[in-house]
């Protein structure tokens, strides 16, 4: 087995809580609440549940969540400075 | 329509070809040849990563089961659908940096690549493996079933088999070609033509909601295709928490990280994935549509395709069952890239770079060919499989989030945690269901950890170190 010594963008910590809560926890609350404190009578559009719309729009603020976190969280102090392969393509 | 779907086809094989050339360049430059074959030498940054990676969670059963299953039952089971796929980016998120960062500490390119040489452990690498492949082979059965609704429909006249071949051997080019660099570039393809085609049915739908024939509701049988799993409230979230976190644990997945350029990458694409669910309201919309307005379909799976016929001309649905075909195509080639390690690494470990790469092909070949003969089998069989698959790929969870965190953890302990949970399910199989409606998965996770937990405070590992915090 060869080992690659350890480089790339390699974290040696944990992410931080305030991370995983808004990364993580706060996703996951959203989606059971839309299961949970939805009424199943809230109307429909296009056929769809309103209940099932407020899970569809757990999406996005998902999407801002992680951006949040991503923005606010430190990246690698030695993270690789070689181009992507998409960066080539 | 056969002329557009040919066409594309070609275009898929021709963007094979290409990403070909690349992977000679990669090799060129000194990389490990089998690491550069099943996970690209780690060169992909956060868009073929995000592509790869969004091909593995848009399959066909997305594309057809989804709205299928709407159609027939209705939004039941929307929310652990919708939900486990939404959670599966925030688990990807934070796991995928450090599954990134243990197969650069071991140089692995599989799961019990890791195992093994984290724990010292033949015997967890090969259980592992086993079960990987035991697990896997449904999937590739079920891209083949998915495929084979959609080419019985554009040609009618031809033997199915003859068809199914046709795709293997697509799928099989592909991969001999370059590896995971193909699935890749051939992934943009797919997703650009998936995406262009829900947009567009979808919003011919909506525009046509009110039209001419609205309020002619038909009945509709029960669906086929994956998903079809049933149960209440408690059900659906045991099984949203189980499928979130087991998703960062399939083989595929993993190779999917390990081609990633640095764990930013991995972040970076799972920030955009939850944007790209946009699709979902879209495919019910279709379904609902094809109910209101009376649109006959031969079985529910179909309805997406029957709406695409009903709304677009000829050769539009002919690109539209290209993208079908190649979500199906792109599922099969990262679960030939997955499985073929599994073999050539860890069940038969030894060979050399260029052994490994020519026997994958083999393997990947009779996969395959058993994928396609499998089709013949009773679907209800390839469903149940289906619904193992993740009860069994998430068991490897516990032992590699204690690698992650416990350097005392023992070999022992993860063996007899995955064996724990094992006699579970067989239990729940034999009682006929688990306590309180929620998945047997999820419970067999929790007694699968605590067996961990107590092996390693029972017996704990000489000289272990901890992946976190390792400097």
């Amino acid at each position: 087995m060869t080992h690659r010594h350890r480089q790339r963008g390699a974290t040696t910590a944990a992410p931080p809580r305030w991370a995983i809560a808004l990364g993580l926890l706060l996703p996951l609350a959203l989606v059971l609440l839309s299961a949970l404190a939805v009424p199943a009578d809230a109307g429909r559009w296009l056929g769809i549940d309103l209940r099932i719309w407020c899970l569809f729009a757990c999406a996005p603020v998902t999407s801002v969540c992680l951006a949040l976190c991503y923005r606010f969280t430190a990246g690698s102090p030695e993270e690789d400075d070689r181009p992507a392969e998409d960066d080539r393509a | 329509m056969i002329a557009s779907f040919v066409l594309i086809m070609a275009l898929s094989l021709g963007i094979a070809l290409w990403a070909r050339r690349g992977r000679k360049r990669g090799q060129g430059q000194g990389h490990d040849d089998a690491r550069a074959f099943f996970v690209a030498g780690g060169q992909f940054g956060a868009l073929l990563f995000f592509f790869l990676s969004v091909g593995e969670t848009y399959s066909i059963a997305t594309m057809l089961g989804f709205p299928g299953g709407v159609y027939a039952g209705g939004d039941s089971f929307v929310l652990w659908f919708f939900g486990y796929i939404l959670l599966a980016g925030p688990c990807l998120y934070f796991l995928g940096p450090w599954i990134w960062r243990a197969g650069s500490l071991y140089g692995s390119a599989t799961i019990p690549d890791f195992f093994r040489a984290h724990f010292d452990s033949r015997a967890l690498e090969i259980l592992i493996a086993a079960g990987a492949i035991v697990l896997l082979v449904p999937i590739g059965t079920m891209q083949f079933l998915g495929m084979k609704l959609v080419l019985a429909a554009l040609v009618p006249q031809a033997p199915v088999m003859a068809l199914l071949g046709a795709a293997g051997l697509l799928t099989f080019a592909y991969v001999a070609l370059a590896g995971l660099r193909a699935s890749a570039f051939v992934a943009v393809l797919k997703d650009v033509l998936m995406l262009g085609s829900i947009l567009l049915v979808g919003a011919l739908a909506i525009a046509h909601w009110n039209g001419a024939g609205a309020g002619a509701t038909l009945p509709a049988p029960a669906p086929s295709l994956p998903p079809a799993a049933g149960g209440g409230l408690p059900f659906a979230i045991s099984t949203i928490l189980l499928q979130a976190v087991g998703f960062a644990m399939i083989p595929q997945n993993w190779a999917f990280i390990f081609s990633a350029r640095d764990p930013r990458a991995i972040q970076r694409a799972q920030v955009i994935a939850p944007l790209y669910m946009v699709m979902f309201p879209l495919l019910m919309v279709v379904a609902y549509f094809a109910q209101r307005h009376g649109i006959a379909v031969p079985r529910p799976d179909f309805v997406f395709l029957a709406v695409a016929m009903a709304l677009l001309p000829g050769w539009v649905v002919g690109l539209v069952m290209a993208a079908v075909v190649l979500s199906g195509l792109m599922i099969l080639s990262s679960v030939c890239l997955a499985i073929a390690p599994l073999f050539t690494r860890n069940l038969v470990p030894g060979l050399g770079n260029r052994a490994q790469q020519g026997w994958s092909k083999a393997v990947i070949a009779v996969f395959l060919a058993l994928s396609i003969l499998a089709t013949q089998a009773k679907v209800p069989l390839i469903a149940t499989l289906n619904n193992v698959f993740y009860f069994g790929i998430v068991q490897t969870l516990p032992g590699f989030v204690g690698a992650l965190l416990v350097a005392r953890m023992p070999a022992r302990g993860v063996l007899a945690g995955i064996g724990a949970a094992g006699v579970f399910i067989v239990w729940v199989r034999l009682a006929g269901g688990a306590p309180g409606g929620i998945n047997p998965g999820l419970i067999g996770l929790a007694i699968n950890a605590l067996v961990v937990a107590a092996c390693t405070a029972l017996w704990p590992r000489e000289g272990g170190r901890a992946i976190i915090g390792r400097d």
